[in-house]
């Protein structure tokens, strides 16, 4: 009998020592309700729009899904392109990143319409701008009961929201066409079919966004605002967006008699996804309206309304704050990723080589006084009698890149071969084309630590859409105002007077425009998007050029100081550039992007951009 | 009721005591073959409890009982015998092995079964087989010995040589999810670094039968590993030690300097442009006439050591006597890197260094009362270079240097290359981590167990209850040290504008130092813990009805694990009932009823607990009377098993665990955004997590399986076949076919079935040809081939390119049908233009174009089909010779980065010998295997996944061999021990294969690993 109680004793002890060993940590808890409980400090849908600060918040961070054009990080979104950007696709800037997107895909004629991957030039699938749309329907169908913030409010901040839907669309619309146009958010179980829209559809319901936001929303922040809330949407963001719009719409891209490419047939084109199905030139007179609409608000404005940045005499620098500058008084969208940008990963590759000037891009800035620079130079390599040819230029030059001998880092910038900048490097550098660039990385120094933004919108875009839509709609005269305004910012003279001797017919005054809108947006991502609306084909397939540039020598093999010869060479070969022989490799195809070929097969209609 | 506990004390106190008049004393001896004596074999007279067991010189003595006369004597590893011993009283049994080991206890699931009643499908690997391998890692020692199990070495980096593990193959959708379940003494736990001297056996559970106990964790598979205990006996004592060089099996070729600045010249004449390598630098390198300008470093040489060293050590002790029985032991393991230690301020090298130790300790309180304590531990010091990354980053850097991007360390100093005289190639093979210091890495793991078993025979006969406790604890220290050090890049005089230099001088090359040697810094990241506790209790019974034998289990168990790495603050935990019935008639029908009931966390309310029975069935037709005049089989047992198991794991993309599926609607801070002009901070943000799924529930394993386990020929050849076939359901998954403008981080949701199939055959022959010599051939194949049978995918009008009815883990790409030459036909359309010496692929369907519509399924996947192994057995004498040769075939590797792309994809890196080699050049057209040089054409013929790139990744290898030798043991007896054995044995020493580039259980993509090694060892191993 001992001996059993012994063992019960035992088997007690053991039962204790077993459950306290386990308890010592926590409650000792059998059966279901060991199960853990999901966190108990659950924050839900309710928890956030339920309180006045989260659920602003929640708009906050659809903010943050806003296109941003430089590189910043090594995320999908952040290393677009691999580094690279889309600006070197036109015929202004070049890329000597040899592994980015532009000399691995596009320059080599490689991209298709399987070729969606994290290096696209705007992805479809992984941009993030349907999650951004997604958070901004949820916003406004949830702010409505959230207490503690007043109906006027309220209205402003939904119309912020509408906003970042139409900045999605505006974006995605500039690449791909028509879309299927989402309308609210939905539930995981019950993703609607929603099938592509025409061109047309997707355009107007971007601009009634617009237009429906502009309502509720501050023509421009006030004075005392802007220090802590620059970077808001405001009523002339909304209706400057929509001019872009409008513009974009009017241009022949999807406004001609015949599709864009009709290679093949397209579903895209007798959808009327990527074509109007007709040419229509009321929609020019649109945008003459939305612009006019737009100055008159802005007059009246009480708090003085958007302006061109022009303050001070130092014409370099009005135009560095006008699109360096936040809280500039003609930033109309202003998009943020970071407080400042750290060099390596902003900068090292977008003022590097992922984008170089070419020599048809620099001779594009006039001398100072907004005559014409004469290219002829080029032609021979010693410049005799010499007269430097980068003195005395457009200052938006001096700005947009480095030139040789322009001051550059407490010194003089170095871009002929064996230089400081320029190096001895064969191929792949930042100057190659005997240039580099010099916008929002100015001389790397200046820029540091310095807020950062990108210039998604600013009112000199909509001076130059105004004078090119007064242009197409016959009224060319009133058109040389805007557009003169833009170049008295650089202390240009007017386009009349710089080039005494030009007819101003329509189409050499649309060309000037296109090449204001060049000058004036160098890597603000402004010039693609030009030349695809225009179909300016003869750009996509023109061979580009650099120079090398070295000093001279004198009789005696020494160097002579500030004196350079200029050899202007060909760049190697896009795919869409014409051959040597003359041989054409462009098809209008590229003007839109592919769909991710795994998204055309997905249970809605989403037919393939044509030729793709 | 208290009458009853006195019977029960009586019969206690007669057992015990044994002390009846009449009877005689039998005395004897117990031996075995060679005349050894054998300790602690039991004896015990048939139908009583009258027993003894042999003492340490296998002489027992025992009172013989008047009317019997059976004597029943057992001992682990041999046939068990009955000898009439009527009116004996002197006797020698002589214990024969028993080879096949029939009456072998088999661990099975929260218990153990006879071999022979096993209906399940279970596999077995003893330590004694085990400990012939050398390798540091444990699971590297299963390879090719278990059927069903395929295991993988992707590296063989110190400490981190963990292989990938599969229990039949691959089951469900995503390869993270199919990790087989690993228990080490009935508790989950890693057993990859325990000491194989501690280890009893390891069991793999395969079938629905084996693994319903384990319910919601079993679906992919059960290992448990069982340590070792002591038996009653003086004190063993076994010592071994081993010392052996380690060697890489296979290290990258790269190509030299002159061949790489060849190559690239070749691309950009190719591409129109210029050459990057002027004429000069081309011939400073094939003359290698300017070293340090100049460059041509073979990284692989200058960083890395050709043998390291690796030591392993144990002692163990074990013993007991009736109450307390024990086993102990400690092993040391010391395992060197292969890193030159360039930087001679500290050690940078990786290295290993192991210590293990364990006490396992069982003590019968009573007659009827058992209480198993084990305490295991170790003790793990990890050291690697201070690379800022993790290793597989580190080789993929080193891997990324150009033979020109330095001389590397000349005289102690570190010289890379002068961007200036060569502005191409700029990856030091160095710089990825030389000078940058080291990182040291402790972590410490406890595991306690606490075992009571209390016999119930009292209440009814076979009754026992069973209460378990076991706690872990793993806590680690990290030391990171920092530093920096100078390099020196080499100048032409002249070029140093500073100075002024003597016209004769100024081709003299100068080293100009940058930087400085910084002190080694300290920082110590907030230590790691972790601690998780187990609990068991359950009520078993075990009883005999004439010719039945019925058992029966009830379980309840219960774990939590704290700190998990998602909701950290949250502690996951599980709760199951588990409850087992067989039943067997004759020991000739055997059934076994299974069933699990689980809940888990990540389920709601409805659906959180899940039920998981099997039933399986074994017929042994050897038993039956029609089978006793044959002489073809010694036994024949057929065995069928169908049943169901859970998993309820779900991995994200990035290999974290995904807990509470159901959770809805959950919102977390996220990113802000910038407002302001001058505001430096942003205003904080929130946003909508990953969506719940409020109707998910378990993924669902049916499983069916059918066996046969045959002897013949006298037991010397054993046969076991299985076919199996599994079907999983309700797989749990992230679906991609919604329309992306939903926006959302979609739910997990119970999407996919996935079929698996396959067998596995172990033939085993075990002879002895004379007294002298012996030997044994085991063959075992093992082959799993999944299908998806349905999956969320976007299906393109192209079922080749569909996932569904296709492996996992299928690879994809384009089929390649040549190089290009002027004038090819049938060439359909390639994005950009083709030349000469580009990749042609073919146009599946027809249209035309090249594009993603053409990429269809190439090859086998990453992880092998067909898994083999061959072990070989001879003893002579004292000498003994044991290989294990292990296959593996229909897998595939698909080449990337490195190992695909020359120059790789910032055209800076690498050139692999072979791709430069095999290059197409005009001249080469006819034999080339890569496209030519080009970046232009970079994107189609090198980013293209094709089966240019898809390799055989089968191979053969002698996976261990041990030679030993049995020192005389009457010479050895006069040193005082009982046994010498020294041996020389060998890891990965040779192998056939066809990938050639790699080792070809290595990876080849941008993920490459530490190479695998070679391992030469030898040791000693003494008894006493």
């Amino acid at each position: 009998m001992k001996k059993f109680n012994y063992s019960i004793k035992k088997i007690a002890l053991f039962f204790i020592a077993a459950i306290t060993l386990a308890s010592c940590v926590d409650e000792f808890t059998i059966g279901d309700s060991h199960l853990q409980k999901p966190p108990g400090v659950d924050i839900t849908i309710d928890t956030v729009f339920n309180n006045a600060d989260f659920a602003q918040r929640f708009l906050w961070n659809a903010y943050s899904t806003l296109f941003y054009g430089m590189p910043w990080e090594w995320s999908t979104r952040g290393r677009a392109m691999n580094m690279g950007n889309f600006e070197a696709m036109t015929d202004n800037w070049q890329s000597y990143l040899s592994w980015d997107y532009n000399n691995r895909n596009i320059y080599p004629g490689k991209y298709g319409a399987t070729e969606e991957s994290m290096d696209s030039k705007y992805h479809y699938s992984l941009e993030g701008s349907w999650s951004g749309i997604r958070k901004a329907y949820l916003f406004l169908e949830n702010i409505g009961r959230t207490p503690g913030i007043d109906d006027a409010t309220k209205k402003r901040l939904k119309a912020e929201a509408k906003m970042i839907i139409a900045c999605h669309y505006s974006d995605m619309y500039r690449h791909f066409g028509g879309l299927p146009l989402v309308r609210s958010s939905y539930n995981p179980y019950d993703v609607p079919n929603i099938d592509r829209s025409t061109a047309k559809e997707t355009l107007k319901f971007i601009v009634d966004i617009c237009d429906d936001a502009a309502k509720d929303l501050p023509w421009a922040l006030s004075v005392d605002e802007r220090a802590t809330w620059d970077g808001r949407f405001t009523a002339a963001a909304a209706k400057g967006l929509k001019i872009r719009m409008l513009l974009f719409g009017a241009s022949p891209l999807f406004n001609d008699t015949e599709p864009y490419y009709t290679e093949t047939a397209s579903e895209s084109n007798t959808g009327f996804y990527t074509w109007y199905g007709g040419k229509d030139e009321s929609m020019w007179q649109d945008v003459v309206d939305a612009c006019s609409e737009f100055f008159a608000i802005n007059e009246l404005d009480a708090t003085g309304g958007y302006r061109l940045a022009m303050d001070g005499d130092d014409y370099r620098l009005r135009f560095r704050t006008a699109y360096f500058e936040r809280g500039n008084p003609e930033m109309l969208i202003s998009t943020r990723v970071e407080y400042s940008h750290s060099y390596d990963e902003a900068f090292n590759y977008f003022i590097g080589p992922s984008a170089v000037p070419v020599l048809e891009y620099l001779d594009l800035f006039p001398k100072a006084d907004g005559t014409p620079f004469d290219n002829s130079v080029w032609n021979d390599s010693v410049i005799d009698p010499y007269v430097d040819p980068w003195a005395n230029r457009d200052p938006r030059l001096y700005e947009t890149c480095i030139v040789n001998g322009m001051p550059y880092q407490d010194r003089t910038a170095e871009t002929w071969i064996g230089g400081r900048e320029r190096g001895i490097a064969m191929d792949w550098s930042s100057y190659f084309t005997g240039a580099g660039t010099y916008k929002f990385g100015l001389d790397k120094k200046l820029a540091s630590g310095k807020p950062a933004h990108w210039p998604y919108l600013r009112l000199a875009e909509i001076y130059l859409s105004f004078a090119e839509a007064l242009n197409e709609t016959g009224k060319t005269e009133e058109a040389f105002y805007w557009i003169d305004e833009v170049r008295k910012r650089v202390n240009l003279q007017g386009l009349k007077d710089s080039y005494p001797n030009v007819v101003w017919t329509k189409e050499r005054f649309r060309e000037e425009v296109l090449n204001e809108r060049s000058r004036e947006f160098g890597r603000e991502l402004v010039r693609w998007f030009d030349q695809v609306r225009w179909k300016r084909a003869g750009d996509f397939k023109k061979r580009l050029h650099g120079l090398r540039i070295e000093r001279m020598k004198d009789a005696n093999g020494n160097i002579v100081a500030g004196k350079y010869k200029h050899f202007k060479f060909t760049l190697s070969k896009r795919y869409w550039q014409d051959g040597d022989n003359g041989e054409n490799f462009f098809s209008p195809k590229w003007y839109l992007s592919a769909f991710p070929i795994t998204e055309t097969y997905k249970d809605y209609k989403l037919p393939q951009n044509p030729g793709w | 009721m208290k009458k009853y506990f006195l019977q029960f004390l009586v019969v206690l106190l007669c057992v015990s005591t044994s002390a009846f008049s009449q009877e005689t004393t039998l005395q004897g001896k117990v031996v075995d073959k060679n005349g050894e004596p054998l300790i602690g074999a039991a004896l015990i007279f048939v139908g009583t409890t009258n027993g003894t067991i042999t003492n340490i010189d296998g002489v027992f003595s025992l009172k013989t009982p008047a009317n019997k006369t059976i004597l029943k004597c057992s001992f682990l590893g041999y046939k068990t015998q009955e000898i009439n011993v009527k009116g004996k009283k002197l006797l020698e049994i002589v214990m024969e092995e028993d080879a096949q080991g029939l009456d072998e206890i088999v661990v099975v699931g929260y218990g153990e079964q006879s071999k022979v009643s096993i209906t399940g499908a279970v596999s077995t690997v003893s330590t004694k087989e085990l400990t012939r391998s050398p390798a540091a890692n444990m699971a590297n020692m299963l390879a090719g010995t278990l059927s069903g199990v395929s295991t993988v070495q992707f590296s063989g980096q110190p400490g981190a040589d963990n292989p990938e593990i599969f229990v039949r193959g691959i089951s469900t959708l995503n390869q993270s999810n199919s990790t087989p379940l690993i228990l080490v003494d009935g508790v989950e736990r890693d057993f990859f670094n325990l000491d194989p001297n501690e280890v009893e056996s390891i069991s793999v559970l395969k079938d629905a039968s084996a693994t319903a106990v384990f319910g919601v964790r079993g679906a992919n598979g059960v290992i448990i590993v069982v340590t070792r205990r002591g038996a009653e006996g003086k004190a063993k004592v076994s010592v071994s030690s081993s010392v052996g060089v380690q060697q890489p099996t296979r290290l990258v070729d790269f190509a030299d300097s002159y061949e790489w600045a060849t190559y690239y010249n070749e691309a950009m004449k190719n591409d129109g442009k210029d050459p990057g390598f002027s004429a000069d630098a081309m011939e400073a390198f094939r003359t290698n006439s300017n070293p340090l300008v100049y460059p041509n470093t073979d990284w692989m040489e200058m960083l890395f050591k050709k043998n390291s060293i690796q030591s392993q050590h144990n002692v163990n002790v074990s013993g007991g006597t009736n109450r307390v029985k024990y086993f102990t032991s400690i092993g040391y393991l010391d395992q060197d890197g292969m890193f030159r230690n360039h930087d001679t301020r500290y050690n940078g090298n990786f290295y290993f260094k192991r210590l293990n130790f364990r006490t396992n300790i069982d003590v019968d309180f009573t007659k009827t009362t058992k209480l198993s304590i084990n305490l295991g531990g170790r003790n793990e010091e990890r050291n690697s270079p201070n690379s800022g990354s993790d290793a597989n980053q580190l080789f993929r850097t080193i891997y990324w240097a150009t033979p020109f991007s330095g001389a590397g360390i000349v005289d102690g100093k570190w010289i890379k290359k002068n961007s200036r005289y060569l502005s191409i190639g700029d990856n030091d093979g160095l710089t990825p981590y030389y000078g940058k210091g080291f990182l040291n890495n402790i972590k410490n793991t406890l595991n306690i167990d606490a075992d009571l078993q209390q016999n119930l025979d009292f209440i009814t006969k076979g009754l026992s209850f069973r209460i378990k406790g076991s706690y872990n604890s793993y806590h680690t220290l990290q030391k990171n040290r920092s530093a920096s050090i100078p390099y020196y890049v080499p100048w032409y005089k002249g070029d140093l504008t500073w100075l002024t230099v003597p016209e004769a001088e100024k081709l003299d090359v100068v080293l100009v130092k940058t930087g400085d040697e910084g002190t080694l810094g300290y920082s110590e990241p907030s230590p790691g813990k972790d601690r998780d506790w187990y609990t068991e209790a359950s009520i078993n019974y075990k009883q005999k009805f004439g010719n039945h034998d019925v058992s029966g289990m009830i379980l309840y168990n219960q774990s939590r694990a704290y700190y998990p790495s998602n909701f950290t603050d949250i502690p996951s935990g599980y709760v199951g009932l588990v409850g087992r019935a067989t039943y067997s008639y004759k020991s000739r029908y055997l059934a076994d009823f299974n069933i699990g009931y689980n809940g888990s966390e990540n389920f709601p309310k409805e659906n959180r607990f899940g039920v998981f029975p099997a039933l399986s069935a074994g017929w042994v037709i050897t038993q039956e009377k029609f089978m006793q005049n044959q002489h073809l089989f010694n036994f024949l047992k057929l065995r069928t098993s169908y049943g169901v198991v859970g998993n309820d794991k779900d991995y994200n993309s990035s290999g974290v665990l995904n807990r509470f599926l159901y959770l809805e609607g959950q919102y977390d801070t996220g990113t802000g955004y910038y407002f302001g002009t001058t505001t430096s901070s942003a205003k904080p943000g929130m946003l909508e997590s990953k969506l719940g799924n409020t109707v998910i529930t378990w993924e669902k394993a049916y499983k069916q399986n059918y066996g046969i386990d045959a002897y013949f020929l006298k037991n010397k050849l054993m046969v076991k076949l299985d076919y199996f076939y599994e079907f999983r359901d309700d797989i749990l998954t992230t679906p991609d076919v919604a329309p992306v403008y939903h926006g959302m981080t979609l739910p997990t949701l119970n999407l996919g079935q996935v079929s698996n199939r396959g067998f596995e055959v172990v033939l085993k022959w075990d002879d002895k040809l004379n007294r002298d010599f012996n030997y044994n051939i085991g063959l075992t194949l093992s082959y799993a081939r999944n299908k998806i049978e349905y999956r969320a995918e976007v299906k393109t009008p192209y079922e080749y390119q569909w996932r569904t009815g296709k492996p996992v883990g299928q690879q994809f790409g384009k089929k390649f049908v040549g190089f290009y030459y002027e004038g090819m036909p049938n060439v359909a359309t390639h994005p950009g233009t083709l030349y000469p010496g580009d990749c042609v692929y073919e146009d599946i369907n027809k249209d035309g174009v090249v594009d993603g519509l053409d990429d269809t399924a190439l090859g086998f996947p990453n992880y092998p089909l067909l898994n083999g192994g061959l072990q070989i057995g001879l003893n002579y004498k004292g000498i003994s010779v044991n290989a294990n040769l292990v296959g593996a075939t229909l897998t595939s590797r698909l080449l990337s980065e490195t190992f695909r792309i020359p120059l790789g994809d910032t055209f800076s890196r690498s050139l692999l010998q072979s791709q430069f080699d095999a290059r197409w050049t005009p001249e080469t057209a006819a034999t080339a295997t890569e496209p030519r040089p080009s970046l232009n054409s970079y994107a189609n013929n090198f980013r293209n996944a094709s089966d240019l790139w898809i390799r055989d990744a089968s191979y053969i290898r002698l996976k261990n061999i041990e030679v030993s030798y049995n020192i005389n043991p009457k010479f050895v007896k006069k040193l005082g021990i009982n046994s010498l054995r020294l041996y020389v044995n060998g890891y990965n020493l040779f192998t056939i294969d066809k990938l050639k580039i790699a080792d070809p259980e290595t990876r080849t993509s941008d993920r490459p690993t530490y190479p695998v090694m070679r391992i030469f060892n030898t040791g000693i191993n003494f008894n006493f």
